[in-house]
């Protein structure tokens, strides 16, 4: 009896310290490649922080949200969640998220080593809820042996509207009166053509999300011209020209000369381009050149088991040291700009994130994000964008314009606005 | 005679044209399997890669748990197939053999299952298996697959379309249901249950939603979910995502190939008795 | 005319345990979900359902909703028009295939390969095929109305304005509102063609073979032995088929997915797809809408089974 006793305890003891072991989950969408990143970023957490296990949930992305709704139903969701910026909104006016300021406060934490623009993209009525790993913005690419070929010099990077449209009339070449190159390839999504709105000095809503401003001059006319590249100067494929050729497709067989796309299309033109190529960025419009800064991070569910273990995981991931292992991947854009108070660590995440050229002025991908500004999400975004993404699809096959289909559909995503607004009191 | 000669000719050479336009989609699958990553621009259209590049297979089975992920799918399309030429054999029999009240409306009822979309189920039954612990296990996985109501139907209507002489006689000469239904019904029941196996080994070869929300781990997962690791918003990995799933077809077909044994058995059993 | 008059408890009792399990409560979950504004991300509890309790809102919310308006008719669309044509092109083929040639084994499986190919592959692949401007569909219809046109000149005719756009632009296919739908269906009749050809050949494979050679005995042609002997005795799986196509119809989704997003302009926007959007595909989901859509689904679906259960004795053999 005793012996047994004396058992029992001995068990007891054993399992102390493995029951005292916090375990983290952290879920997160990404390829195969970010799964040995994560694993990676753990192990070396795990080496200074022996009582805290990580494990990483992974989901594939276009499923993310289906499984962690059913976790969440389930009274079951992950400790730390991986969360972009357009579903933030609609996630933290949920109250799913812990707000930070009490830990970054405590640990006197700096959030000033990241870019202002993705900071502001994770912040609910003035809180900020999640800390970023990456930005990912927009640059434009051109196809530098075509630029040659038509006599004209590499673009500069102050360059504005007017140069841009001048080099893309001089790089639409037409034979035997077809088209057979353009200009620009030609995107419809509406993360592509942000820039040309916001550019121009427009914006989609207003900075509270009250009013509709699409259809506002400075946005219609903004996205008049870029609507204006394919049907009025045609220095941008139309529908039937591009065919079954994708955007991309066509800047990388050297259909078109310039494409404005983000940091992700480098691999692939490193390797499958048969051209010179750079970036530059985003011609200057009447306020500038304004490309969008989205990107995404993790932040403390409001179910987390063990909070301050979860935070101690974040910090760890979203700070320099984690940003390091992610960068090092080669994958994504970090989130960390330089800091000078904390350079070195800074510096180390920056130096990083340099590949061997091409493309030559890397750098851009960096510098473009001082001025960028995160998309104009809000919590019923994903339903406004559809409505607004329907509205001009006869626009971009050239049977309406801008201003009449904004119209058209303002009342509708006004609609939406004043049920959000109604609904924030 | 020589009339009804060339009109199966004509009918043949039609099926095989027919049969050919499905091969289309399979072959490029594969030719995408074996282009150089990032090929899907290409101009013009290949259709078939000059230089063939066995190396995405081996980059397949070298960068995920690929055999993992295969034996998943195999014990969850097996699994089902087990449970639906089971329970759902036994059920169809039932249906369409005992006559009890209520019977009918029973039959409806579990047709009901077949009309309410998954989408709207899969959230509550997640719900319910992570209740009983069971969420990333093999449980989840298969037992959903104990009542499948196509299953059912389908082994009806296959009894009802059998004569029912041959069970009657083993009635008379004193057999109970239990063994008609083992001796005598069951084995003329090849060719449907050839039908169904193939069709629930497919359907839980390509399931894909229930897999994904019920497992949590990489190494639970078949090869539905794991290969949508390829497959990320922008960046999608066409050449190794295509090279998984051309190795994902092997099993469904040589199922199918093997399942059609039985429907030639069927058909000689049936003309023994003529 | 049944063999054993009682309750089959242990054939049953399987299935009954499985559906109690894991059919029941989700499905009457889902009903209660359709009555409430719960929010996904709120563990789904007795208390939460409760709480959230909406009454008929989400059922009024669909009366006024005109993109759910057309999803519906959509779907009716698609319906009459794939569930017939898929019924007789599969009976058709699985008349052919019941037969025994060589390589006849392999045919049988070619049919069903598109089942086993990525529903990506076959989608993607079936949008190169009908894209207006080089898809191999187009490029045959202009080549066709340009030969057709050339007649019409031979004769000193006027070309009809039909023909000259056959020549010269054709179908927009997925582009194009009107003729998206057309294009999903002759995709997805193609694509589901297999497995409905398979279970007619199970069924065709029961039928026994001396009731043809009585027929033949009789001097019946091949029309006559097909209708008088090959259908009726068929006509249980001709059942069978009809529900299960009838419920596949309404619940069109995949290649929906991958096609065409449900556009251009909601032309190919089915209920199904609309639901799904609404569970998965916007953010933050809106469970409560998406499970009474299911339910309005189920509505329809219920009620034409009922229906065709009702008329099965008038022409099913065996259900008499």
């Amino acid at each position: 009896m005793k012996g047994l006793k004396g058992l029992g305890l001995a068990m007891l003891l054993l399992l102390v310290p493995a029951l005292a072991k916090t375990t983290v989950t952290v879920a997160s969408w990404g390829s195969q490649s970010e799964i040995e990143l994560y694993n990676q970023a753990f192990k070396a957490f795990m080496a200074k922080n022996p009582d805290i296990q990580v494990k990483l949930l992974h989901i594939p992305a276009r499923d993310y949200w289906t499984k962690l709704t059913a976790m969440f139903a389930a009274g079951k969701a992950p400790d730390l969640i991986f969360i972009n910026n357009i579903n933030f909104p609609a996630f933290a006016a949920k109250g799913l998220l812990v707000p930070l300021g009490q830990y970054i406060k405590k640990d006197n934490f700096d959030t000033g080593i990241y870019y202002q623009g993705i900071l502001e993209a994770f912040k609910y009525r003035g809180k900020l809820y999640v800390l970023p790993r990456d930005v990912s913005n927009l640059v434009l690419y051109y196809n530098r042996d075509l630029f040659k070929k038509a006599g004209l010099p590499d673009p500069k990077p102050d360059w504005t509207w007017d140069d841009f449209l001048k080099a893309a009339k001089a790089l639409t070449v037409e034979k035997n009166g077809k088209r057979v190159q353009w200009g620009m390839s030609f995107y419809t999504y509406f993360l592509f053509w942000e820039p040309w709105v916001w550019s121009n000095g427009g914006r989609f809503f207003s900075p509270d999300h009250s009013k509709f401003l699409l259809n506002s001059p400075a946005s219609v006319e903004g996205l008049q011209f870029y609507v204006d590249l394919r049907y009025k100067h045609h220095v941008a494929p139309t529908p039937a020209e591009a065919a079954d050729q994708s955007a991309f497709g066509m800047f990388l067989n050297g259909r078109t000369a310039m494409i404005v796309d983000g940091r992700w299309r480098v691999p692939t033109l490193k390797k499958k381009a048969k051209f010179d190529w750079d970036i530059v960025p985003f011609p200057r419009g009447k306020a500038g050149s304004i490309v969008d800064i989205d990107g995404s991070g993790w932040g403390i569910t409001r179910t987390a088991r063990n909070k301050a273990a979860a935070w101690k995981v974040l910090k760890f991931l979203a700070g320099p040291e984690g940003a390091l292992i992610f960068t090092k991947g080669g994958l994504i854009i970090p989130a960390i700009g330089y800091d000078p108070l904390h350079p070195e660590a800074t510096n180390k995440v920056l130096k990083a994130f340099f590949t061997p050229p091409p493309p030559r002025h890397q750098q851009y991908f960096l510098t473009v994000n001082k001025d960028a500004v995160p998309t104009e999400t809000f919590e019923r975004f994903s339903e406004a964008i559809r409505l607004i993404g329907k509205a001009l699809q006869p626009v971009w096959q050239g049977k309406e314009d801008v201003k009449t289909a904004m119209d058209a559909v303002a009342p509708k995503v006004q609609k939406i606005l004043d049920e959000v607004k109604a609904g924030r009191k | 005679m020589k009339k009804t000669r060339l009109w199966d000719v004509i009918v043949i050479a039609l099926l095989v044209l027919g049969g050919l336009t499905m091969l289309v989609p399979f072959l490029w699958m594969l030719s995408t399997s074996l282009k150089e990553p990032g090929s899907l621009f290409d101009l013009p259209i290949q259709l078939w890669p000059k230089k063939l590049h066995w190396e995405n297979y081996r980059e397949v089975l070298r960068v995920v748990p690929f055999f993992r992920w295969y034996l998943n799918s195999l014990i969850l399309a097996g699994g089902l197939t087990f449970l639906n030429l089971t329970s759902g054999a036994m059920a169809g029999y039932a249906f369409a053999r005992f006559s009890w009240r209520g019977r009918d409306a029973m039959f409806l009822l579990s047709l009901i299952t077949l009309m309410i979309p998954a989408h709207v189920l899969i959230i509550p039954l997640f719900v319910i298996m992570s209740r009983l612990g069971w969420i990333d296990t093999y449980y989840a996985l298969l037992l959903p697959g104990l009542f499948d109501a196509f299953a059912i139907f389908l082994m009806r209507q296959h009894f009802l379309q059998v004569p029912k002489e041959l069970e009657e006689a083993a009635l008379i000469d004193g057999a109970g249901p239990w063994q008609i239904y083992w001796k005598v019904a069951l084995p003329l029941a090849a060719p449907a249950l050839a039908t169904l196996g193939t069709f629930t080994f497919l359907a839980g070869w390509n399931s894909f939603l229930w897999p994904l929300v019920a497992t949590n781990s990489i190494e639970m997962r078949p090869l539905t979910v794991g290969l949508a690791v390829f497959n990320t918003d922008f960046s999608t990995q066409w050449t190794l995502l295509m090279a998984g799933l051309s190795l994902a077809t092997v099993p469904p077909i040589l199922v199918f190939l093997f399942a059609q044994r039985w429907f030639i058995r069927g058909l000689t059993l049936g003309s023994l008795k003529g | 005319m049944d063999v054993f008059r009682r309750f089959p408890w242990l054939f049953l009792l399987p299935s009954l345990v499985g559906f109690l399990a894991f059919n029941a409560g989700p499905i009457l979950l889902s009903l209660w979900i359709s009555f409430t504004r719960w929010d996904v991300f709120q563990p789904l509890t007795f208390h939460n359902l409760v709480a959230a309790w909406a009454g008929l809102e989400n059922y009024r919310r669909m009366l006024a909703d005109p993109v759910l308006k057309k999803a519906f008719f959509n779907t009716l669309y698609y319906v009459t028009v794939a569930v017939p044509v898929e019924i007789a092109v599969a009976l058709a083929v699985a008349l052919g295939l019941n037969r025994r040639f060589f390589g006849v084994r392999i045919v049988r499986t070619l049919y069903l390969l598109p089942t086993v190919t990525s529903v990506v592959a076959v989608g993607l692949l079936w949008r190169w095929v009908l894209n207006p401007y080089v898809g191999p569909v187009n490029l045959f219809l202009r080549w066709l109305g340009g030969r057709m046109e050339a007649v019409f000149h031979l004769l000193h005719l006027q070309v009809p304005a039909t023909l000259h756009w056959l020549a010269t632009q054709g179908p927009g296919w997925l582009e194009d509102p009107a003729w998206a739908m057309p294009g999903i269906i002759i995709a997805s009749v193609w694509a589901g063609l297999g497995f409905r050809m398979l279970i007619f050949l199970a069924g065709l494979q029961n039928i026994d073979p001396s009731y043809y050679e009585a027929a033949a005995l009789d001097g019946a042609n091949e029309w006559q032995k097909f209708v008088h002997v090959t259908l009726p005795l068929l006509s249980p799986t001709v059942f069978l088929n009809t529900i299960l196509a009838l419920i596949g119809g309404f619940q069109v989704f995949g290649l929906i997915y991958v096609m065409t997003g449900g556009g251009p302009l909601d032309a190919t926007n089915v209920l199904l797809f609309y639901l799904y959007q609404k569970a998965f595909g916007e953010f933050p989901p809106d469970m409560g809408y998406a499970s009474a859509i299911a339910w309005l689904l189920f509505l329809i679906l219920f009620g034409l089974t009922v229906l065709q259960w009702k008329l099965r004795k008038r022409w099913v053999l065996e259900e008499v």
